[in-house]
């Protein structure tokens, strides 16, 4: 749509945009990284979809002192080739992207720092009353220079139990059937359990042909200490911020409940034996 | 806020239309009597007419998507919703231009976003009665399965609304010559929906025009019979 070295000027605010190159480009609209005329960097979403652009820039706007969302500068329209197009100009964040670095593998501790931080993100949005539906890696940015993770992306956001708008599949609580597709707890637990399953194994099953118990059985000696904490984020129900208190807590809890019970189990053998002898 | 119903047609298919008139002819006919008509293609087989889809699209007021069968599920959901938000779109566009003069894209920018919520509203509240269209010819006999997925799939988005969601299936062509078959009948009860997906069989010709102008008349008759009770 815009070659490198195209100008944009904006109809209402009138501020000018220097196309660069393009970044990248989704079902609904395509990014570019551009420079105003101070040679500052940005990234331009621009789409002819004006109803997810103007929901964009409504969510980004309200997260304009948080460290994970990019800062929103401006929103406008545009005229292209005789068409009314909607962008707005975001912070251009110098990185890449999760899908990267899952290729290349990445080990255990360092992805639950990850999820950590990712859990922590998807907590504070919720309580912003946003339920961030569409987590996939392609949507996480790693910051590099700043040190932080970034969500991209916001256009499809929905509020708490809210229809969910937008979906990956192998994301999604009802393509998996465990579930509705419905913006709540459960379902952002879902979904951060999956990417976590995807960053330690760097790989999906596809849900058409496997069910969760068999990702789970592929993916148990990887996942290791976090198994269970994990199974019950899977199970489609599971609290965000259980999950979030446990990967903090290095799945200590999940660990100690699971020896009490082995050992609550072998007291019972050992009373029911005594017994026995005694009788 | 005002009750809205939101009535929709959408056609998926793989092939090209041989039988009877342009589609996209039908499509503007059922869009004039207030039905959103959206198309869904599915290109793995390289036989898929682009430019029917998006006349179909262009004409029916409605939104398309081009895709493999893979992708289906996540399309199917993905287009219903658009389709469903373009004709609410299009109705407040429609309203303020009345009261105001102004349409939406007349706003300011940001006093947009104020609409959208609304639009967001109306979304998840308003009855949503939408009519699936599937192509039965010969060529989807092997992606059928992942269709019927996609259409099941769908139901567990209906399930996540506030409004009243209704569903019908319509397969093209049905048997003995008949240009289209209704599998299926109006209905909010998922059970009805996936107990006439088990007995869906492929086969014959495409006659794309006939089943939108069928599925329209279902509308239709639909109208009348409020009438009469009323």
């Amino acid at each position: 749509m815009l070659k490198n070295g195209d100008v944009l000027v904006g109809i209402y605010n009138g501020r000018k945009y220097i196309v660069d190159r393009r970044l990248g480009c989704g079902g609904v609209a395509d990014v570019y990284l551009v420079y105003d005329e101070n040679n500052f960097k940005y990234a331009l979403k621009i789409s002819d979809d004006l109803i997810s652009i103007t929901r964009e820039f409504k969510v980004l706007s309200s997260l304009k002192n948080c460290k994970f969302a990019p800062y929103i500068f401006d929103l406008d329209d545009a005229l292209l080739y005789n068409k009314i197009y909607h962008y707005i100009i975001v912070e251009y964040i110098e990185g890449c992207n999760l899908d990267r670095l899952a290729k290349r593998g990445i080990a255990i501790d360092y992805a639950s720092l990850i999820l950590i931080e990712i859990l922590n993100i998807l907590l504070e949005l919720k309580r912003a009353g946003i339920y961030y539906t569409d987590l996939k890696p392609s949507n996480i940015m790693v910051d590099q220079k700043k040190e932080r993770i970034v969500l991209i992306d916001y256009g499809s956001t929905t509020g708490a139990n809210d229809i969910v708008k937008e979906f990956t599949p192998d994301f999604d609580r009802a393509s998996w059937r465990v579930g509705l597709r419905r913006a709540d707890s459960g379902y952002l637990s879902f979904e951060a359990g999956m990417l976590f399953i995807y960053l330690v194994t760097g790989q999906l099953m596809s849900h058409d042909s496997h069910s969760i118990a068999e990702v789970l059985k592929y993916s148990k000696k990887k996942l290791g200490r976090f198994y269970i904490a994990i199974m019950k984020a899977l199970n489609g129900t599971y609290d965000l911020n259980r999950l979030y208190v446990n990967f903090k807590n290095n799945c200590f809890n999940e660990r100690v409940s699971l020896y009490l019970n082995y050992m609550l189990f072998i007291s019972v053998i050992i009373f029911v034996i005594l017994m026995i002898l005694a009788v | 806020m005002f009750e809205m119903s939101i009535r929709q047609i959408i056609v998926v298919t793989d092939g090209k239309s041989n039988v009877g008139g342009n589609p996209a002819d039908a499509a503007y006919l059922a869009n004039k009597k207030g039905i959103t008509v959206s198309a869904i293609g599915i290109v793995d087989d390289g036989i898929l007419s682009h430019k029917e889809i998006k006349d179909i699209a262009n004409w029916g007021g409605g939104v398309y998507d081009i895709i493999y069968s893979d992708e289906f599920i996540k399309s199917l959901s993905a287009i219903t919703q658009k389709s469903a938000e373009k004709t609410i779109y299009k109705t407040l566009d429609s309203e303020l231009m009345r009261l105001i003069g102004k349409n939406i894209e007349g706003l300011h920018p940001v006093l947009r976003s104020q609409i959208i919520d609304y639009i967001d509203k109306l979304l998840d509240m308003s009855n949503l009665k939408c009519a699936i269209l599937l192509d039965l010819s010969g060529s989807m006999k092997n992606k059928l399965k992942k269709a019927v997925n996609g259409i099941t799939d769908l139901l567990s988005t209906f399930k996540a609304r506030r409004g009243k969601s209704e569903l019908c299936l319509i397969g093209f062509p049905g048997e003995n010559n008949v240009y289209a078959k209704i599998l299926c009948p109006f209905t909010a009860r998922i059970s009805d929906i996936e107990f006439c997906l088990d007995d869906v069989k492929a086969g014959g010709n495409t006659p794309t025009y006939y089943a939108i102008e069928i599925a329209a008349s279902l509308f239709e008759n639909e109208i009348n019979t409020m009438r009469y009770i009323v």
